[in-house]
């Protein structure tokens, strides 16, 4: 009997710690934060979003609680918090997504002081309303290909060079459905092939030839990269911050940027229209947007987001970054977001799930 | 067959009814009224105490979403309360949808019977056959519920994918094989392999209870050994095949790590496909997500209308409080051959993803494979650095971990007692609600707590909401585990006599106190198996932890798929590795607290003499 009571006492001992251990947890973290400094709340799918953060801290004295995750995410909280918004400052790649949310009325339209520090590239993607800011660009696609199966001369050299019957089976690309890159790539290849008018046509009959050529698509940058890393796919199409990352770890990867010319994916950063704390969230995107904070930025170790290219005067990209002799095309973004869901229905149904 | 109905209890006919009201206190003369009233109303607080916890944690929030498919604006800015049918035509206004569904409703099958057989073959052969090595595998069975899906899901495709592992250091892999893996088949396989722990924690649970006396009882007239256990154990047992493999059909409907890698690259639709894509892209359409969560509703409702038909009027109750130790069954000439089997499912289930994930966590770069030069444990390094993110996650997810299993364990075998034991009014309704929202993709719930925790008014009435908290998200967890926690208990309390409960009732012990010194104890080592479920469910556990993570305070699970999505595999495998060894330690202190708390022979008496 004594053995069983002891028994019991320990189950329940054992039960009031576990419940008990969240509620000192708690505790600690509250004491933990400094009394009565302002804090802001980054929504970001940045990898560097938590160094920035802690940076931007030192500098200010203004602490900001990052919440890091990836953009379907971000934007599935922003939707569901819509009467009640927590969120002080969003970041993420795509000013066609961004635009979704200018587009709701969510965003703080206001003028940076930092605007003058921009470069050529970079002024052409600040939005007349002011409701957003370019913080650098990646090319949304770019032809990687494994360096064991192809040489440079091999590898293709444009877009139209993957419906190459020797190609056959060989490319894979990302789900627009899953992947961020994925659909300002597709949409920036249907804007090419379409001309001025947008015609929508050449885009179907592209990705259609390319399908029947044996395209292959996975979820996201990752996988495709890793596709081609191991050879199962030799030529892959992904973010080029992404091949650059895989290159950093020496995997036998080759990029080509496509002569007719690479989408511009910007990453960029907003305040919430709504924001109890506008000055402080304004004060965190000037600093973005300064050199001091574009170094930061750039120099996150290890973080593959990091390989994009500046386009804040006087700050260079990480050594190993293509910068010359790629031919940039700016996304017509507020036609790809009225297209957003047209485009990415008709690729999963004739691409996708074929 | 008249051996298995209930007259063959040994109590005789007293336990006709699975579900019979507790009886009226005969000799009430010993008690006093006063006493009496105190109890039912103990009993009926009891009750609505659970039924109070799931309004809160699991009705409320889901309500908040699921209305929207009739109420599209409810939530808008600003708020319109006109019914409309919009997502719904939205949801049906596709082919691909009724593929979809149809998909869905197949896979789902095929994973159930597959799963529930599995599950079932291995406990068996664990708790009553002399197999060599058993004690292993159960280990390894839970091993397996560490090892989260999206992690399997990497691992078979950097095993099974052309050019990858098994194709180029092992030997070729032929097209077939490859087109199988990642077909339909193969999907159902890895489901299979990853869902099968449902049965064999349901149907162990139930074996534990289940003396050999039927057993016996059947051979004496003469039936063989196989015989004996498909008519005598196998119906027994029914109610847990069942629990496991409503379980596991719910799980697999509403899978998504697991079968958007695969099935996204095989072009087979599934519902979750579409739903995902309603909540992840821009603009996010939550009424759509709501309609076709509905979906999944209808097929689990029918599921479990074909268990209550199949399962009705029949008498499962076996811990009578005279249960006798079962015998082990000698598998002879079948000893190896089994043992064979049995490796080579746990090599496939387990030991490949693992090592897979452990060998990427040692490479600098998985393309250039296992080079000397290419070996380092600077991944681990980082991830155990005290000045990174990462070591406060895994605190902060052990904590929530280890709270959040022990609310849901005990929780769930309050809710099940009331299901299965009670007469209180709604019990039908607690039931239903722990198995719809099995059915409910997580994502779809967690959105939910966020329109049900985030409401402005909360800002006057609290001065801010819990939305943001670390509490909303271990409220989450323990929602969201629930359901499994309460099946299982349920299954394992379905076997306990009426007449124990009888007893203690007459000895004078009211709901709570019988709940306490007579469930609670038998059940035990059912609640600790699910202890250890929901524990490890924690930790790898997405779609709450992503969507309720308080700023600045990221679970594991969030930082392991940021990894993943920031191209970092090597750090987030080695996060992964640490994590499942952290859930080894707990599933090693649990399995010495179940051998310890172990109803033993004559242990039962003793309770029963309460």
């Amino acid at each position: 009997m004594f053995v069983r009571h002891s028994r019991a006492a320990l189950v329940a001992a054992a039960l009031a710690v576990a419940v008990a251990l969240p509620f000192r947890s708690v505790a600690a973290q509250v004491q933990a934060r400094p009394a009565a400094s302002e804090a802001i709340t980054l929504y970001s799918a940045q990898g560097y979003d938590i160094t920035m953060g802690k940076a931007f801290a030192k500098m200010s004295g203004i602490q900001v609680n990052t919440v890091d995750d990836s953009t379907g995410n971000i934007l599935a909280k922003i939707q569901a918090e819509r009467n009640n918004p927590k969120w002080d400052v969003v970041w993420f790649d795509g000013d066609a997504t961004m635009q979704t949310l200018d587009n709701q009325g969510l965003l703080h339209k206001w003028t940076s002081p930092n605007i003058g520090n921009y470069t050529a590239l970079g002024k052409g993607l600040i939005p007349s309303d002011h409701a957003f800011y370019p913080t650098g660009v990646t090319a949304a696609g770019v032809i990687v290909y494994n360096t064991r199966k192809l040489t440079a001369a091999q590898a293709p050299k444009d877009w139209s060079d993957l419906l190459k019957p020797q190609f056959k089976d060989q490319v894979a690309e990302n789900d627009p459905a899953f992947s961020g890159p994925a659909f300002p790539l597709i949409a920036g290849m249907f804007q090419r092939l379409g001309g001025p008018k947008h015609n929508m046509a050449p885009g179907y009959a592209y990705y259609t030839k390319l399908q029947a050529n044996g395209l292959k698509i996975f979820q996201t940058n990752d996988p495709t990269i890793h596709s081609v890393e191991t050879g199962a796919r030799e030529i892959g199409i992904v973010q080029d911050s992404a091949y650059y990352a895989a290159k950093a770890t020496g995997a036998p990867l080759g990029v080509v940027y496509a002569r007719s010319g690479v989408t511009v994916l910007p990453g960029v950063i907003a305040i919430n229209a709504q924001s109890r704390h506008l000055q402080a969230a304004e004060s965190f995107v000037n600093y973005v947007l300064s050199q001091a904070g574009q170094n930061t930025m750039v120099h996150d170790p290890g973080d593959s987001d990091s390989f994009y290219t500046p386009i804040i005067k006087g700050v260079s990209a990480l050594p190993g970054r293509q910068t010359s002799g790629i031919t940039w095309q700016l996304l017509n973004y507020k036609w790809a977001a009225a297209q957003a869901t047209a485009i990415k229905q008709w690729f999963h149904v004739n691409v996708v799930a074929k | 067959m008249a051996l298995i109905g209930s007259d063959a209890t040994p109590e005789g006919g007293g336990a006709a009814q699975t579900r019979r009201p507790p009886p009226a206190m005969p000799g009430g003369g010993a008690i006093s009224a006063g006493v009496q009233r105190r109890r039912r109303a103990a009993g009926v607080a009891f009750s609505l105490g659970a039924a109070l916890a799931l309004l809160i944690l699991i009705v409320y929030p889901l309500a908040t979403i699921l209305i929207q498919s009739i109420i599209p604006d409810l939530f808008s800015v600003p708020a319109r309360l006109s019914l409309s049918l919009e997502p719904f035509s939205k949801a049906f206004g596709t082919h691909e949808v009724y593929s979809a569904m149809l998909n869905t409703i197949w896979l789902g099958l095929a994973v159930a019977i597959s799963g529930t057989l599995v599950g079932a073959a291995l406990a068996v052969l664990h708790q009553r056959t002399d197999l060599p090595g058993r004690r292993l595998f159960n280990l390894l069975v839970w091993v397996n519920l560490f090892t989260p899906s999206y992690l399997i899901a990497l691992a078979w495709e950097l095993l099974f994918s052309r050019g990858g592992f098994l194709d180029t250091t092992v030997l070729p892999l032929p097209d077939g094989v490859i087109n199988v893996i990642f077909s339909p088949v193969g999907l159902t396989v890895l489901l299979t392999l990853r869902l099968f722990p449902f049965s064999y924690l349901a149907v162990g649970a139930a074996l534990r209870g289940l003396g050999s006396e039927y057993e016996e009882a059947a051979r004496m007239v003469g039936a063989r050994t196989l015989r004996c256990w498909l008519q005598i154990n196998g119906r027994l047992l029914a109610p847990a095949l069942f629990a496991g493999g409503l379980i596991i059909f719910a799980e697999a409907i509403s899978d998504y790590g697991t079968a958007a890698t695969i099935a996204q690259q095989t072009g087979f639709n599934l519902v979750t496909y579409e739903l995902y894509t309603a909540i992840n892209n821009a603009p996010v359409d939550y009424p759509l997500a709501a309609a076709l969560s509905l979906i999944l509703v209808a097929a689990i409702a029918v599921a479990l209308l074909a268990q209550a038909r199949l399962l009705r009027a029949r008498s499962y109750q076996v811990v009578t409080g005279r249960t006798r130790q079962a015998r082990a069954l000698a598998l002879g000439p079948w000893r190896r051959p089994l043992f064979a089997l049995v490796a080579v499912f746990f090599i496939v289930a387990l030991l490949l993803p693992l090592v897979a994930t452990f060998g990427v966590s040692v490479m600098r770069n998985v393309g250039n494979g296992l080079a000397a030069g290419n070996l380092s444990w600077d991944n681990y390094q980082a991830v155990l650095d005290s000045s990174g993110e990462a070591l406060p996650g895994l605190l902060r997810s052990t904590w929530l971990a280890l709270s959040t299993a022990t609310i849901a364990a005990v929780l769930g075998a309050a809710v099940a007692y009331v299901v299965e034991r009670t007469r209180v009014p709604g019990q039908n309704f607690l039931r239903l609600t722990t198995i719809v929202t099995l059915a409910i993709p997580g994502v779809v719930l967690a959105a939910g707590y966020i329109f049900a925790w985030n409401q402005p008014w909360m800002n006057n009435v609290f001065g801010g909401t819990p939305y943001g908290t670390i509490g909303l998200l271990l409220a989450a967890y323990v929602a969201g585990s629930l359901p499994f926690s309460a099946r299982l208990a349920g299954g394992a309390l379905a076997q306990v006599g009426d007449h124990l409960l009888e007893a203690s009732r007459l000895a004078g012990a009211d709901t709570l106190r019988t709940f306490a010194r007579i469930v609670l104890p038998v059940v035990a080592p059912a609640l600790l198996s699910t202890w250890m479920l929901v524990f490890t469910g924690t930790i790898f556990e997405l779609p709450a932890s992503e969507l309720l993570q308080p700023p600045g305070q990221a679970p594991l699970a969030v930082q392991i798929i940021n990894q993943y999505n920031n191209f970092k595999e090597g750090p987030g495998t080695a996060m992964t590795i640490v994590a499942v060894g952290i859930v080894a330690v707990a599933a090693l202190a649990s399995s010495v607290a179940i051998s310890l708390l172990r109803p033993r022979r004559g242990a039962m008496r003793v309770r029963r003499g309460l």
